[in-house]
Parts: structure tokens; sequence; C-alpha cells
């Protein structure tokens, strides 16, 4: 044993002795054992069930929209879902992901399996929703899943019109007997007529006075039954114009989808056509040099670029000659593979979840190649909040308009002049405007201190 | 060499998240392709790819799939027993259940859930078990895996960048004997029995007693155990001499290691405990419950004892207090260790030396 070794031995050993000296002198008081699971009650301060751990899905899937989120955190992850959580998970809902899918992506992600909540019935479906997702093949499975539910479907619909049938057979029921109940209403009033008429007789000799209130009354009866019958044949024709016309707006949906998949698909073949032509590309790369010059002025080289949108990656290719260390995210994923095919940094995504995916100020500068990306508040608001998140300080935002926008839908798509005031009113400062008979672009620099998450320990 | 990361999630400061990160970096300076895939990452310096394009990526019999292992992951299973790649198992060890039970059945499906692959990973056969400690190895050595394919690498760590911050110490407790312990609030950490040795320290000395800072976050699905916890201080009357910082941030962990007269660590279950070597580094001497990994990390830089009766672990932090020369010779053993065994360039080199054997395919 070393001599730094028989130091320590000799400390533990005084240390002992001194610690059955304490224990003498001082004992410990006596403790109450520990809470344990079984006293706590079924619901905590949050409404939640934390000791309930088996579910069916059924169970899960009966609330709608921002309640099924809701109700799915508390039962899967046992807490209250978190603002940024509950967005995505509604966002999800609102691009057509199945319930199953939702439940699916919670239960199994690493907090979820973390808890170990037992859904009865989740995984099968679970896993053929994820099918689905495979490219290409999850639409073929998608296509059979659908045409193997028809009989499914129509089941539902031959009980849906089970049902209807019932409820109408129901109200003919009633109707029928309303009907008797009349037909009674009729006998006790000739029985009451015939009384008044021997009392009438018998007493005060008057029939012919007390008929005629008797025959306005029966008259009155007589209307509302036929009210009744009316009312009775409208309800019908309701119900099957109602049928129909479900019908009728099932199909149409269905035909707006497939139109819109299509036309989606067509202008991403055109787009890419477009920017592939001889003049398309001259044209670009004397405004990407013109461009790439003003970014040039702003950032040394090594700096580390973010481009979104980057189309066929002529302006990240623009960058990089520039000593710019510049990657890119495009939605379009032929786009994103034709610059792939040329060694760009260009990866096939969406480009603001990129962004917001990127750490706290790791980027000298972002580029938004395609403005009609933000075209609505939401998605302002999510490049503004990530921009001033990822960008280190300074940092600057350049804003590329194109005169020829790829999605001309967008309002702002085409506008630098309206680029130029929102940036300034988000709080971005130095913020200018290049114009050119080519296009525009917009540039910000962001320098105002942000606020960030304290680390912890373990 | 293309080399492929797979983990469950990535995180700022989180153990295994540090250890992914750190092993990337060390891989790439080699000259590896390193990617990363992971289902959940946020707020981390990394590119991360989704785990669905993994067997794209790692395609070639030359590659080398790394699978971090710490929790229950039917996906990471599978893809390790259909990869082509060769398979380098990184063990970060999962806590055994029984630590949870009364306190969270969801933990303790979980745990369960996690430990039951370690029997298929063990018959997997993977060309490489690389645990966080020579203590994560004895779960595969005792279900059959030849002691040669077993190799240690401690966890690449944030402990530089902790040393480059300046201490906050505005929430630490000052001018009385400080414990320091650091740790999320889990039952394994054992926490009732930390609580029971410093009610036995402010026993021994009334006049002046000493004050217990915990650092860690509590689980929400483990209130029951924080409820626990806050019945035994409140059993003792030790509220006033207790401190819990759930949000601390980096400059506050640094100035709290600066200021202990002494890092306690009762843990029960620990994979290799990344805090012992924080305390190491910034100089807070160890006294520590000798259970699973923990003797082996803390080797000779603290006092590491067989037993957690709270008059030994009182008696040795007073010991600790009031003996200079006792202090700084422990302080000089943790900092010595630290830089010879756990900085991350070490554990670089000692990587290194380990993936040679996949240099020729």
């Amino acid at each position: 044993m070393e001599p730094s070794d028989d130091y320590l031995q000799r400390v533990k050993a005084e240390i002992l002795a001194e610690a059955a000296a304490a224990q003498e002198r001082a004992p410990l008081p006596r403790r109450d054992p520990p809470p344990r699971g079984n006293t706590t009650s079924a619901l905590d301060a949050c409404g939640i069930e934390r000791n309930r751990l088996d579910y069916h899905i059924a169970e899960l899937t009966g609330e709608q929209y921002v309640a099924f989120v809701e109700q799915a955190y508390r039962a899967i992850l046992k807490r209250p879902g978190d603002e940024a959580g509950r967005n995505n998970q509604i966002n999800h809902l609102a691009r057509g992901a199945s319930k199953a899918e939702i439940l699916g992506n919670m239960r199994w992600s690493a907090e979820g399996r973390q808890v170990g909540v037992r859904i009865r019935g989740l995984l099968p479906r679970y896993l053929l929703a994820k099918l689905t997702r495979i490219p290409v093949v999850g639409h073929v499975i998608d296509w059979f899943a659908t045409l193997a539910g028809l009989p499914v479907l129509l089941r539902h619909q031959r009980s849906a019109d089970a049902v209807a049938a019932a409820r109408f057979g129901e109200l003919t029921a009633a109707m029928r007997a309303i009907g008797q109940r009349l037909d009674q209403l009729d006998v006790e009033l000739a029985t009451a007529g015939n009384a008044v008429a021997q009392l009438e007789q018998r007493v005060f000799g008057s029939a012919q006075l007390q008929q005629q209130p008797m025959d306005a009354r029966l008259g009155v009866v007589e209307t509302r039954l036929a009210d009744h019958i009316r009312s009775v044949d409208e309800l019908r024709h309701f119900f099957y114009a109602g049928n129909h016309w479900l019908t009728t707006v099932q199909r149409n949906f269905a035909d707006l989808e497939r139109i819109s998949d299509e036309q989606r698909r067509r202008i991403e073949l055109l787009v890419a056509g477009v920017n592939e032509s001889p003049e398309a590309i001259s044209a670009r790369s004397d405004r990407h040099a013109r461009w790439s010059a003003e970014l040039g002025a702003r950032l040394n080289p090594g700096a580390r670029v973010l481009d979104l949108g980057s189309g066929d990656g002529s302006w990240l290719a623009a960058l990089a000659a520039r000593g710019i260390e510049a990657s890119g995210i495009e939605s379009s994923t032929p786009l994103a593979q034709a610059a792939a095919a040329r060694s760009l940094a260009v990866a096939a995504g969406d480009p603001l979840a990129a962004l917001e995916r990127c750490s706290d100020g790791s980027l000298d500068a972002i580029t938004l190649s395609a403005a009609g990306l933000c075209g609505g508040a939401t998605a302002l608001l999510r490049l503004f909040d990530a921009t001033a998140r990822a960008l280190a300080r300074p940092g600057w935002l350049f804003v590329r308009i194109e005169a020829e926008p790829r999605r001309p839908d967008s309002d702002i798509a085409a506008d630098g002049a309206r680029w130029q005031a929102l940036l300034a009113a988000a709080g971005l400062d130095e913020v200018s405007l290049i114009e050119s008979g080519e296009g525009s672009l917009v540039i910000a620099r962001c320098m105002a201190a942000v606020a960030r998450t304290s680390p912890s320990s373990q | 060499m293309k080399i492929a990361m797979l983990v469950p999630g990535l995180r700022p400061h989180d153990a295994v998240s540090n250890d992914v990160r750190g092993m990337s970096a060390a891989l790439r300076e080699d000259g590896h392709e390193v990617a990363v895939f992971a289902p959940h990452a946020q707020g981390v310096d990394e590119v991360v790819r989704a785990p669905e394009e993994l067997s794209g990526w790692l395609d070639r019999r030359d590659g080398v799939l790394v699978y971090h292992y710490c929790v229950g992951w039917d996906f990471a299973f599978e893809a390790m027993r259909n990869t082509r790649a060769r398979r380098v198992l990184r063990y970060h060890n999962i806590t055994p259940p029984e630590f949870f039970a009364d306190w969270s059945p969801g933990y303790v499906t979980a745990c369960a859930g996690g430990r039951q692959e370690l029997d298929g990973f063990a018959a997997m056969g993977c060309d490489l078990y690389l645990g966080a400690s020579p203590y994560n190895n004895e779960d595969f050595t005792r279900r059959g895996v030849a002691p040669e394919r077993c190799e240690s690498v401690a966890p690449f760590h944030e402990i530089e960048q902790l040393l480059e911050l300046r201490g906050k110490a505005e929430r630490i407790p000052q001018g009385v004997p400080l414990w320091l312990t650091v740790g999320r609030l889990a039952p394994n950490k054992a926490y009732l029995e930390l609580v029971d040795a410093f009610a036995a320290a402010v026993a021994l000395d009334p006049a002046r007693p000493p004050h217990l800072l915990i650092i860690g976050k509590l689980d929400p699905n483990l209130s029951l155990y924080g409820e626990a916890l806050q019945a035994r201080i409140a059993g003792f009357g030790l509220e006033p001499h207790i401190t819990i910082l759930q949000d601390a941030d980096g400059a506050e962990l640094r100035a709290a290691f600066e200021h202990a007269t002494a890092m306690v660590m009762l843990s029960r279950h620990e994979g290799f405990c990344v805090p012992l070597v924080e305390a190491m580094a910034l100089g807070a001497p160890i006294v520590a419950l000798g259970s699973s990994a923990i003797p082996t990390t803390v080797g000779d830089a603290g006092i590491v004892w067989d037993s957690d009766e709270p008059h030994l672990v009182a008696a040795t932090v007073a010991r600790i207090g009031r003996d200079g020369e006792l202090r700084a010779n422990l302080r000089e053993r943790g900092r010595a260790r630290y830089a010879d065994t756990f900085a991350n360039a070490v554990l670089a080199q000692r990587l290194r030396r380990i993936m040679q054997r996949f240099a020729a395919p």
C-alpha cells in the first residue's frame, strides 16, 4: 500500500472511532416511515390519475381536437400538456394525422416509455398509421387499408340507416299513438256531446246552442291532427335530403383532396423545370453574385449561414464561393435532390422546423430564400422567434425577394417593402431594402439580448 | 469509416446526450464520418437525423452502429439486430425497478422493460459492449458475454465548460459547513438516508449546524417520493437547514462545488455518476457510499464507506470541515484523478484505442 493510501486508511480509522463516540453521545430521534403510494388519492392536485396505467383506446379517443390532446397528455405522460408540445400535436391533427398516431407517438416517446402506460388496442392502429408514412409503399398500404376498411364503412352506413329507420319508426309509432289518442278524444267528445245534448234536452232544452262550441273544438282538434301528420312528412323529407347532402359532401371532399395532391406534384415539377432553364440559371447567377456581395460585406469567411427554402441550391453555391459555411433546407424533394446531386449541403424538409431545431446563438446569419414560406401570421411569428434565438449577436437576417417568387399564392412573397416594415416592427435594427429589376433583398441585424434556459445538473 | 450514433433523445445538460456529442466529436477528429440518429432533439448543437433514416445511411458492412442503451426501446433493439454494420452497445445502465416500488408504478414498468432487453442484447453477440464503467459491463459478463468483448470508457461530459464559468453564489448558503449533493430526486439516490445522516450532523453540533444543499430536479411522476422527502425533513425539523434547488444553472453549480465542505453521495445505484467527476474537477472533497459503480469512479480520490450509517457520514464530513490537511489532500487527489482519468482528452484517447479494432473490416 502506498503512503498516501496509508494516510487515508489512518484518517478513516479515526473517523470510525469518532462516529462510534458520536452515536453514543447524540443518538438520532425516532423517525416516521415515509408515506407510501397506496395512501394517496386517485387524482392529484392537477386532476391526473397518476396511479392508473391501463386504458382502452376508446377511453382516449372520444374527445376532439384540443380536449383530445390534453386528455392524451394527462393519461399517457401524467402531466398537463406544455404549450409547445400541445401545439405540435394539434398541428399533426390539422395535417391529417390519426388519433392513434398521436397517441402512439406520445406513448412510445422517451417520456412516454418512462411513464409506461398500457393502452389496449393502440399498437396495431399505431403500426398501421406508421406504415402509411413510408414513401410510395405507405401510399399503397393506405389505399389497401382504405379499401379493406370499405366493408366497415358500409357497415357503419347501414348501421346509421338502421338507427335512422328505427328513429323514424319510433316517430311513426308516436304519431300513431297520438292519432289513437285523438280518436279516443273524438269518442269522448262525441260522448260528451251526447251527454251535453241529453243534458240540454233534459235541463234547458237548448241543444243547438251547446252544439256549436263543441263543433268548433272538434274542428281545432282535427286541424292539429292534420298539422302533426304534415310535420311527419316534412321530417321524413328532411332526413332523406340530409342523407343525400352528406354523401355528396363526402364525394366532393375526396375529389378535392385528389386534385390538390395532383396540383402540388405538378407545381413542384414545373418549378424544377423553370428553375433549370439556361435563361433562369444565367439571370439567377448574376443576381446571386450581387446579393452574395452584400452578405460578404457583413460576414467573415467561415461564418455559419442557414438558408431556408434553398431551391436548386444556386444561392448556396454563391455563398460557398465566398468562403461562407452555408447549408440549406428545401421543402420540395425534387429540388433538394437536384441540389444534393450537385454536392451542395441542401436537405429536404420543413425549413421553419429545421430552424427551430438549431441551438441558441449557433448561426451568424439566416437567409430566407423563399419569402412565401412565411405567408401567414403563425409562420412569421415562428420565423421571428426562432431567428431571435438561433442568431449569434450580432447576427443577420437576409430575406431574398425574387421578382418571380416560387410561391406566388402568398401575399408577401414579392413585397420587399412590406418585409422591411415587418422586420423593423419585430425589433431588428439596421433594416435596409436593396431593390433591383429582378427582385430585392431585405437585410436586418439582430442585436437584442435573448433569455437563455438554465442548465441542470442531471 | 461511417459511424452511426443511435440514442433515444438529445437534450441540453443531460449525461447521455453529452456522451453522444463528446463521442461524436472525438470520432470525427479521427476522420470518421459520424451521424447522430434520435427521435427527439432540442437545444443541442448537433445535426440530428430521424431514426427511420438509419438503415439507408448505414448500409455497409464496414460501418459501425453505436447504440446508447439507457432505456427500453424496441426500435433500437430491432435496428441492432437487423443491421449489416458492426454493432457497439454503449451501455449507460438502467436503474433496477425495485427502487421505484411504492413510489411510481410507471417507473417500475419502464425500468423493468428496459432491463428485460439486457438478455436480448447479451444473446445478440454485439462486436463490442462499451460500458460507461466496469460495473456496467458486469450486467453482460454475468449473462455469458466474453470479457474480451467488453470495454469501458467513462462518459464524455461538459466539465470543461463548467470550469470556464464564473460562479454565481447568491443562492448558495455560506458561512456554515456546507453539505452538497447533486442528482435528480429519485429513490435510488437515497435522499431519505442522506437526510438521516444530515440530521445526525446537526445533532452533533447544534450550536453551529451545517447546511445541506440538494441540486436536482424532481420528476412529477415521482411526486410521492418528493412528498416523502419533505416529510422526512419536517420530521427532523430541518427545514431551515436544507435547501433544494431544482433550477440551478451552470454558474450556480460551479459556486456550489466551490463552497461545499464535501460532496456527499449516498446513492444505491449509479452506472457511473458524473457529479462525482464534477466534484473532483472543481475541488469538492467526496464522501460516498461504495455502491454500484461509485467505488470505481471515485478510486482513491475520496472517502468511500461500505455503510451509510448516519453518524459515520456525519463524522466524516465534520472531520473534513475541521481538518485543513485532509481537505487539501482530498482536493489534490480529486483534481489529479480528473486530469489523469476523466478529462475529455483522456477519454478520447481511450476511445480511439478501443475503436481501432474496427479499422479493418
